[in-house]
């Protein structure tokens, strides 16, 4: 099959299965979910006609197609833990996520790609071997544990720092980006740390390289050799180690988020665990995967773009 | 990473005062004097809460890996040497896996099972699965074009003969790699889940879990939430650097 048909196809498969195994690991969970939301005091009767309404009476694979019937209309169900639509509070928790995880992955390619070349030019000096043992560190550092340092600095730097506290966007856009910043920071700076590396390395490699060579020969300066023929070459090494870090920021928010206290998609989804909220954790953990599911198909459209030859494999 | 070993050893027969003894009078003591990293918020001393905290690591590290790596290794020799449908099945059950970021599959299984330190292993076990799969992939599909797979087919071997005794062993550095690297992630993951409080549960110490609990302290006792991160960096760090290492010994580049 053909590039890009084919990844279309896998891309559709593996969306439907990940739908099948994130309905299919909610259904294992113990306990009845009427149950839960009517009390352990609640009539048989009551909890009959809940699961009715709810439509836990019927055989599995009507519950499935139900629900994702309801994913495809928008509908995804009512919170048990807050009564409220799950789309709602989706749609709310992401207002503070996706900000935030962009704001990661600007500070990921912005930092990341330079500091990596400036480590790769200097690779066979003191000033690269430094950067480097940085760098090292850096990949190992638990973002968490990062974002409660940065936590303690900024709060000992800024008095009027509030750590733990969100600045809803309507009130005040400035301070909402302001207090997405340290977490958003401890996300990324241990990802700016890998891409560096990632970086770095194909630009030694890639430094040997025949072309690069030539680019020199021609009388090329070292600005244009470096930017137009050498970082065009690492760019598809580059893009895949992007998108496996996106799927990164998207796990590793969860964790951070709570770290911060953000009412984002993180904290929601350990809220809905602990209260055991299934059409909650489902919704949640089928956005994420979804996430990256996209995603791994847009790094495939990606390198069409960067190497059309991919397109005639 | 030796140090980490060495810790861990020591720790089963010593430590310098009882993991769970609380001493009231003790609280949130600042490091020094008796209590070489200070105390926690119950009297508890940090650094005997460390070294016991690096059994746990090195248990659910360990095992994760492990299993991660027998099916992972399994899965991607199948796929490898067989190919055809049975590749095209095998991969898809991976896009799927990897579809679900490592910290969400393991909350769901959290989610669904309960927490504790089995349900913490069986979830970052299946998220180690792919990387291990996808490298032994790549070594069988380049091994089983090589003449020696082919005399050995010659010579009647059967397939599991050929695929574990003549193709699997050229590819043990390899493996050796991405498991010292992936015990680096095990170990991250793993603080991460314990200080969401669905990984590791209590009174067990877990250096994520000791995390938690010195965050509500941050601003009275600090020294409490730098000794633990401190503690998941190393060892990170030495792992990931020995694994490096292996990388560049076995590498004839450099």
């Amino acid at each position: 099959m053909s590039y890009l048909p084919g990844k279309f196809l896998t891309f559709i498969i593996t969306l439907w299965l990940v739908s099948l195994l994130t309905f299919a690991v909610f259904q294992v969970i113990p306990g009845n979910p009427a149950q839960i939301i009517l009390g352990t005091e609640a009539l048989p009767e009551q909890i009959a006609a809940l699961e009715e309404e709810l439509g836990l009476d019927l055989p599995l694979h009507l519950r499935y197609l139900r629900w994702i019937g309801g994913v495809f209309r928008g509908d995804l169900g009512n919170s048990l833990r807050f009564s409220q639509p799950v789309l709602e509070l989706l749609v709310n928790s992401l207002q503070v996520t996706l900000p935030m995880a962009g704001m990661a992955l600007i500070f990921i390619v912005f930092l990341g790609i330079p500091l990596g070349i400036v480590v790769g030019r200097y690779h066979y000096k003191k000033q690269g071997l430094i950067l480097s043992i940085v760098t090292q560190f850096g990949t190992a550092v638990p973002s968490f544990w990062l974002g409660i340092l940065l936590m303690l600095a900024f709060a000992q730097l800024l008095k009027h720092f509030a750590p733990g506290t969100f600045v809803p966007w309507e009130e005040n856009w400035v301070g909402a980006l302001f207090s997405l910043f340290p977490p958003a920071l401890a996300v990324a700076l241990p990802k700016v740390a890998v891409l560096s590396r990632y970086v770095s390395t194909a630009f030694v490699e890639e430094g040997g390289a025949d072309y690069i060579r030539t680019a020199y020969a021609k009388g090329l300066t070292e600005k244009t050799v470096l930017y137009k023929h050498l970082l065009k070459n690492i760019l598809i090494p580059v893009t895949t180690v992007m998108g496996l870090m996106i799927t990164d920021i998207l796990g590793g928010s969860i964790i951070v988020e709570k770290v911060f206290a953000l009412p984002g998609i993180g904290r929601l989804l350990v809220t809905a665990i602990s209260f055991r909220d299934f059409p909650l954790m489902q919704a949640i953990a089928l956005y994420l995967a979804g996430m990256v599911v996209l995603i791994n198909l847009l790094v495939d459209l990606a390198y069409c773009f960067i190497d059309p030859r991919i397109r005639l494999r | 990473m030796l140090l980490f070993l060495f810790t861990m050893v020591v720790s089963f027969f010593y430590t310098p005062y009882d993991v769970n003894q609380m001493r009231s009078e003790e609280r949130l003591l600042p490091p020094g004097g008796r209590y070489r990293l200070g105390t926690d918020n119950f009297g508890r001393d940090i650094l005997s809460r460390i070294m016991k905290g690096t059994q746990t690591a090195f248990l659910v590290g360990t095992i994760s890996v492990i299993i991660g790596m027998v099916m992972g290794v399994i899965l991607g020799a199948v796929s490898g040497y067989f190919g055809g449908w049975l590749e095209r099945i095998i991969m898809q059950i991976n896009e799927t896996i990897q579809a679900f970021p490592g910290v969400l599959l393991a909350l769901m299984i959290v989610a669904a099972f309960g927490p504790g330190t089995f349900n913490t292993i069986i979830a970052l076990s299946i998220t180690a699965i792919p990387g291990f799969m996808r490298i032994t992939r790549s070594g069988f599909l380049q091994y089983k074009e090589y003449s020696f797979v082919e005399a050995a087919e010659t010579l009647g071997i059967s397939s599991p003969g050929i695929m574990f005794k003549h193709i699997l062993p050229n590819l043990y550095p390899t493996i050796v790699v991405a498991a010292s690297a992936g015990f680096a992630g095990t170990l991250l993951a793993e603080a991460g889940l314990s200080y969401l409080g669905l990984g590791v549960q209590p009174p067990e110490p877990s250096w994520g879990r000791m995390l938690h609990e010195a965050q509500s302290y941050l601003f009275k006792a600090p020294w409490y939430s730098l000794a633990p991160g401190f503690t998941i960096l190393l060892s990170v760090l030495g792992f990931n650097l020995l694994s490096d290492g292996v990388r560049d010994l076995l590498d004839p580049k450099s």
